[in-house]
C-alpha cells in the first residue's frame, strides 16, 4: 500500500513538474485568449498617409508564404519544402514592389508566414510593413506548430493579416471549422482556418474588416461550413448598422463558372493529398455574398462565358500557365466605386508581371468613403 | 510561471536533504558503476559497471537505427573529489535518412542529402560532496565528423536542436553543473544546469535546467520523473520550453 502511494505521490509530483498538456507542440490557437491569438503589427517608421480622399484602395492577395513559383510539393510540380532566406528574401522583394506599385490603403493577406521554417524565418508582415507605405497590421494564425513532423515542413507559423495606412483596432481571430475528415493527429498538427476582423477609421468613416482563407482540400462539405460562419459574422456586423469590408481567398469559384473542374494545371494525382477535385456541386456556395453584399467583380462583369470569367481568374498552380480560376473576392456593404474592382493577371503599367510573384493574382477596387 | 514552481519546489526540497544517495545507480557524477553492474530502463540506455572503474552504455534497441556507445572512464577518486571522463560515439546518418520522408514521419524534407555522420561526445567530469551533496562539474564538447554530400537543414526542437547542431557544424562545447543529493529516505534528487555554445556567429547559447526525482526503491528498481526546462537562442529567435522526464529502471 507504501507503494503505491509513493508511486501516486510520484506521478502528481511528475504532473506537476512536466507540465504535460494536450497541445505539446502550441498548435491549438483556439486554446489561447484572443489577445495571444492576434498580433499586432507597427512599421519601424510610421509613413503619413496622403491628403484625404473620397475613397480608399482595397487589395487581397495570398502571397503563397513568399514561395513565388518555386516547385513545391503541394502542387506536385516539384519536391520543394524549404527555401533559403536568400530565396524568400528575393520573392518578397517582388511582392513587396507590386504592393509599392499598387499602393492600396487596406490589404488583405493570406499565407503570410511570420516565423516558419519553410520561408527561413523571416516575418513577412513586418517586411512588407517596413518597405512600402503601409503602417499597421494584424495577424491571426491559420497554421502554427512547434514542429509539423511530416514532410520535413518543421516549426511554422502562418496566416492571415491585415495591413492598413491607418491605425487597426481590437483585432479578433474567429476560428472556422476544422475538416472533420481529416484524423485527429492531422487536425492537431494542421491548417486551422479563421476569420480575423478588426476595426479602422479612415477620415471619419468606421469600417470593420473581415479578412479570410478558406479550406481548400475538404470533400466533407466543411468549406461550406466556414462560408457560412464567415457569412453569420459579417451578417451580424451589416444588421448592427456598421459598414464592412470583407476580403480573402474563399477557395470556391464564383456562381455561373463555366469551367469547374478538370483545371488544366492539376498535377497531383488521386493518391496525393492535394489531389484536387474540381467544384461540382460547390458553383452555389457563393451565391450567398452575391446576394446581400456588393462583390468588388459583379455577377454580370464576371459574365456566364468563358471570354468573359477568364479577365478576373485570380489563381493558377502552373506558373508557367495562365490564371483558371477566381478564388479571391471582396465583399462590402458600402460602396465600390463604378466598375473600380480589377485582377492583376499581368503586369501593368508598373512593368512587374504578377505570375511570378504568387499562385494568386492580387484583386484590387476603390471602396467609396462617402 | 512554470519556471518559479520550478525553482520553488527545488528550494524546498533542498531543505529536506540529508545523507547521500544510494551508490549503486549510475548517475551524472564523475563516479562509475561498480564492476558487474548493470542496469536498463525503459527510456534509459543499458549500463554495465567494468573493471578498472569503467562503465559501458549502449541504447540497445536505439542501436538499430542509430548505433550508439558510451564509455566512462573514472581516473582518480581521492577523498576530496572524483575525476571522470564520457566518450558518447553515435552514427546518426541512418536514423536522419529514415527521418528525411515525405508524409507523416518526415522530420527532414525528402529531397536531404545525409552524409555519412561520426559523431563523438567528450565530457570531463569534476565531482566533490560538499554539504552531503555531490557537486558534479562538467566540461566537453560534440565533434562531428562527415563523409560525402551534405545537405540538410537543422531540427530546431527543443531538447534535440543542441544536441544535434554538430552535425551541421562540427562542433558544440558544453559545460554544466549537476547537483545531486538524497532528498528523504529513498528519493534522490537532481539538478542538472547545461550549455551548450552554439558555434555560428549568430547562434547563441542554449541553456537546459532539469530537476528529477529518483526513488530508488531498491538496487533493483528504481523510477525518475522530472523535467527539463529548455531556453535559448534557435534559428526563429529566442524561446523557451518544458519537457517532462520519466523512466522506470531496472538494476541487476
Amino acid at each position: 500500500m507504501l507503494h503505491i502511494k509513493k508511486l501516486i505521490g510520484f506521478l502528481l509530483f511528475f504532473i506537476v513538474f512536466s507540465g504535460i498538456s494536450c497541445d505539446p507542440f502550441n498548435s491549438i490557437i483556439e486554446n489561447r485568449s484572443n489577445e495571444d491569438a492576434v498580433i499586432y503589427y507597427k512599421a519601424e517608421t510610421i509613413k503619413t498617409p496622403a491628403a484625404s480622399s473620397d475613397s480608399i484602395k482595397v487589395v487581397t492577395w495570398n502571397i503563397k508564404f513568399g514561395g513565388g513559383r518555386i516547385d513545391f510539393f503541394f502542387d506536385c510540380y516539384g519536391d520543394r519544402v524549404l527555401m533559403t532566406k536568400d530565396e524568400v528574401i528575393s520573392n518578397m522583394n517582388g511582392i513587396i514592389a507590386k504592393i509599392k506599385s499598387l499602393n492600396p490603403d487596406i490589404i488583405y493577406l493570406e499565407e503570410a508566414d511570420i516565423q516558419s521554417k519553410r520561408s527561413a524565418f523571416v516575418d513577412q508582415v513586418q517586411m512588407i510593413l517596413d518597405n512600402t507605405d503601409l503602417n499597421y497590421g494584424v495577424y491571426a494564425s491559420q497554421w502554427q506548430a512547434d514542429y509539423v513532423p511530416s514532410d520535413g515542413v518543421g516549426k511554422v507559423n502562418s496566416g492571415n493579416a491585415i495591413l492598413s495606412k491607418y491605425e487597426l483596432k481590437n483585432a479578433e481571430r474567429i476560428p472556422l471549422s476544422l475538416i472533420e475528415e481529416d484524423p485527429g493527429y492531422v487536425q492537431y498538427f494542421y491548417l486551422r482556418r479563421n476569420l480575423l476582423k478588426t476595426d479602422i477609421t479612415i477620415n471619419g468613416k468606421d469600417i470593420v474588416l473581415f479578412g479570410t482563407h478558406t479550406s481548400a482540400y475538404s470533400n466533407d462539405g466543411t468549406k461550406l461550413k466556414q462560408l457560412k460562419t464567415i457569412k453569420e459574422e459579417v451578417d451580424k456586423t451589416n444588421a448592427a448598422g456598421k459598414t464592412f469590408i470583407l476580403g480573402g481567398d474563399f477557395n470556391t469559384i464564383p456562381p455561373n463558372s463555366v469551367v469547374y473542374e478538370h483545371f488544366n494545371d492539376a498535377a497531383c494525382d488521386s493518391t496525393s493529398d492535394y489531389y484536387e477535385t474540381g467544384f461540382a456541386g460547390q458553383l452555389d456556395d457563393m451565391q450567398m455574398f452575391y446576394d446581400n453584399y456588393t462583390p468588388a467583380i459583379n455577377q454580370a462583369r464576371y459574365g456566364t462565358t468563358l471570354s468573359s470569367q477568364e479577365h478576373f481568374f485570380s489563381f493558377t498552380s502552373n506558373k508557367d500557365g495562365f490564371w483558371n480560376r477566381k478564388l479571391d473576392y471582396i465583399f462590402t456593404n458600402g460602396t465600390f466605386s463604378g466598375n473600380s474592382g480589377h485582377v492583376l493577371q499581368n503586369a501593368g503599367s508598373d512593368n512587374l508581371p504578377t505570375m511570378p510573384l504568387s499562385d494568386h493574382a492580387p484583386l484590387s477596387v476603390s471602396f467609396k468613403l462617402n | 510561471m512554470k519556471l518559479k514552481l520550478f525553482l520553488i519546489i527545488f528550494l524546498i526540497s533542498l531543505s529536506g536533504i540529508s545523507r547521500a544517495q544510494n551508490p549503486k545507480w549510475s548517475n551524472n557524477t564523475a563516479d562509475v558503476l561498480e564492476q558487474g553492474r548493470k542496469e536498463i530502463g525503459i527510456f534509459s540506455p543499458f549500463k554495465m559497471g567494468l573493471k578498472n572503474n569503467g562503465e559501458l552504455a549502449v541504447h540497445p534497441i536505439l542501436f538499430f537505427i542509430i548505433p550508439n556507445a558510451t564509455y566512462k572512464k573514472q581516473w582518480k577518486s581521492t577523498e576530496n573529489y572524483r575525476l571522470a571522463s564520457k566518450h558518447t560515439f553515435t552514427y546518426p546518418s541512418f536514423l536522419l535518412k529514415t527521418l528525411s520522408r515525405s508524409g507523416v514521419g518526415g522530420i527532414l524534407p525528402a529531397t536531404s542529402t545525409i552524409p555519412q555522420l561520426f559523431k563523438l561526445n567528450n565530457t570531463a567530469l569534476f565531482s566533490i560532496d560538499k554539504f552531503n551533496q555531490t557537486f558534479t562539474f562538467s566540461a566537453g564538447f560534440d565533434l562531428c565528423l562527415s563523409a560525402g554530400d551534405s545537405d540538410f537543414s537543422y531540427i530546431e526542437w527543443h531538447i534535440v536542436y543542441p544536441r544535434t547542431y554538430s552535425l551541421n557544424n562540427t562542433f558544440t562545447p558544453h559545460a554544466g553543473i549537476d547537483v545531486t543529493g538524497n532528498l528523504y529516505k529513498k528519493f534522490i534528487y537532481e539538478y542538472k544546469f547545461n550549455t551548450f555554445f552554439l558555434t555560428n556567429v549568430d547562434a547563441g547559447i542554449i541553456t537546459e535546467n532539469q530537476f528529477k526525482i529518483t526513488w530508488q526503491k531498491s538496487d533493483k528498481f528504481a523510477v525518475k520523473a522530472g523535467a527539463v526546462y529548455s531556453y535559448g537562442t534557435f534559428p526563429f529567435g529566442k524561446d523557451g520550453g518544458l519537457y517532462p522526464m520519466f523512466d522506470v529502471m531496472f538494476g541487476f
